[in-house]
């Protein structure tokens, strides 16, 4: 079991530590929320923009999670679980923040380069990685959140498509074809705005 | 369960006297007068219930005086409503115990933002009407004005 | 459709890795003929790294303790709450069966018949109904004095 810890990649969270947070080890809950802290932070950042927010949402999601330690079934996936919950309470916020469809584009109105240069950064200056990261990211921010949620689930969580669509909530089929559409969606804005990212 | 021990602290002993003189009382009394078989079981069980009641009446009286509340009042009902509703509807409605304010220890109450005695600030207050707050709130749940984070 | 537009479909989620070895192999194929194509895919192969190369929020300092000390919180009141809980349903109980032990003293005290009016108080129906008549009143009139109390809240 130990062995297993060991060789096995960051997020590893077997029967014993399942054990100990059902008793409510206060080691346990620190040890497994520092081990996914920059992860789950950065899924919510994404989710809602907002850090503040982010980090409330992040609080309210373990909360959940240790009340629902009890039920939860040790074969599924833990992180699955995890950002299931984180999900669910961001699209919830989401919701009840705007009340608009979730499938609605999150546009401010602004290209964004626009955005970007106008936030005081000399785009041209910046290096190639950084230049791009920040462009995409600024555009990602402006999709619809069913498209930013596969997007950051695939490419930043490296999850495999069983798992999106367990954390999404959606057959597997659908996280196909949104990760489609997000992609040209995200391709069609950017060319927009004249700056292609080659 | 020491959450048990604790609270069982509060019962003033005069209820602990009372509970225990009455029910060697009923004991006693039951075993003179009908000394039988099974009535020996029945009347070490019985008086235990009326010895439970008597306790529960000095926990009440000695947590509503601790609490601020009306303990006279709470006593009565607590007696005279049958079935234990009494004591249902005081633990439904007890108040939070005092705390000390921190600058001249007079005991008041939690929702205080000030204390009674010498107007030393209990807790976070709205500037504008003064009311209550909590940190984590935005605005005031009294006047409406926003709070700057506190 | 034919087959060059079929391909240009796909070519978004060959860039992202997502075709299954069928449908790779479709795509090579046709992108070793059509430069279009290739440029395309190359295009969506850029668009992929860049999204595993986004810029990183950082947490906020002390996130972690501070979740840790919500949750202690929380589990906390959940517990109170479950304590007052089986607190009132064994104060129920221990009225209740306080009832009809007090019935039963009053049975034996009385030899099992208590007339009061020409009805027999002890007789179980009897019993039952008057107490639980009595105990209802009173709660009621009870519950009404509290509720006026709690207008002048600080005299409870």
């Amino acid at each position: 079991m130990i062995l297993a810890a060991a060789m096995a990649p960051e997020g590893f969270t077997g029967d014993r530590e399942i054990a100990r947070l059902r008793k409510g080890d206060p080691d346990a809950i620190t040890e497994l929320i520092g081990r996914y802290q920059h992860r789950l932070y950065r899924f919510l950042v994404r989710m809602v923009g907002d850090p503040a927010t982010a980090e409330d949402l992040y609080q309210q999601t373990w909360i959940r999670l240790m009340e629902k330690i009890g039920s939860y079934d040790a074969r599924r996936s833990f992180e699955a679980w995890l950002f299931a919950i984180a999900r669910n309470l961001a699209i919830d916020h989401l919701r009840r923040r705007r009340g608009i469809s979730l499938d609605e584009p999150d546009d401010s109105g602004r290209a964004p380069v626009e955005r970007l240069e106008a936030s005081g950064q000399d785009v041209l200056t910046q290096l190639l990685d950084f230049e791009r990261g920040a462009l995409l990211a600024a555009a990602i921010g402006e999709l619809p959140v069913i498209h930013r949620e596969v997007l950051t689930l695939r490419f930043e969580e490296d999850m495999k498509l069983e798992q999106i669509a367990e954390v999404a909530g959606v057959p597997l089929s659908t996280v196909k074809s949104r990760l489609h559409r997000a992609l040209e969606s995200l391709r069609t804005r950017i060319e927009a705005s004249g700056k292609g990212i080659l | 369960m020491s959450r048990f021990r604790e609270e069982m602290k509060v019962i003033p002993r005069t209820a602990w006297a009372i509970a225990i003189i009455l029910y060697v009382g009923f004991v006693a009394f039951t075993q003179m007068v009908w000394p039988h078989g099974w009535w020996t079981l029945f009347s070490i069980v019985m008086p235990l219930f009326l010895a439970i009641f008597v306790l529960l009446v000095g926990y009440v009286n000695a947590d509503a005086r601790r609490r601020g509340m009306r303990h006279v009042m709470w006593t009565l009902l607590a007696i005279f409503i049958p079935n234990a509703i009494g004591f249902i509807l005081y633990f439904i409605m007890r108040e939070p115990l005092l705390r000390a304010c921190p600058a001249c220890g007079t005991m008041v109450s939690q929702g205080f933002a000030f204390c009674s005695k010498c107007g030393g600030a209990l807790a976070h207050s709205c500037p504008h009407c003064r009311a209550a707050v909590q940190p984590e709130w935005s605005h005031c749940t009294k006047c409406g004005a926003g709070l700057q984070a506190l | 459709m034919n087959e060059h537009e079929s391909v240009r479909a796909m070519l978004a989620l060959a860039g992202a890795g997502l075709l299954g070895p069928d449908e790779l192999r479709r795509v090579e194929e046709h992108a070793r003929t059509c430069a279009l194509c290739r440029a395309d895919l190359e295009t969506w192969a850029a668009y992929a790294q860049g999204l595993r190369k986004l810029p990183q929020p950082s947490a906020p300092a002390g996130l972690t303790e501070r979740t840790r000390a919500k949750i202690i919180q929380e589990q906390a009141v959940a517990a109170g709450r479950r304590r007052h809980a089986w607190l009132l349903g064994a104060l129920a109980a221990f009225g209740w069966t306080g009832s009809v032990a007090f019935w039963v003293v009053a049975r034996a005290l009385t030899g099992g018949v208590f007339t009061v009016m020409g009805v027999n108080l002890v007789n179980g129906l009897a019993w039952s109904l008057g107490s639980t008549v009595l105990a209802w009143t009173t709660a009621a009139a009870a519950a009404m004095m509290l509720g006026r109390g709690r207008e002048m809240r600080r005299f409870l």
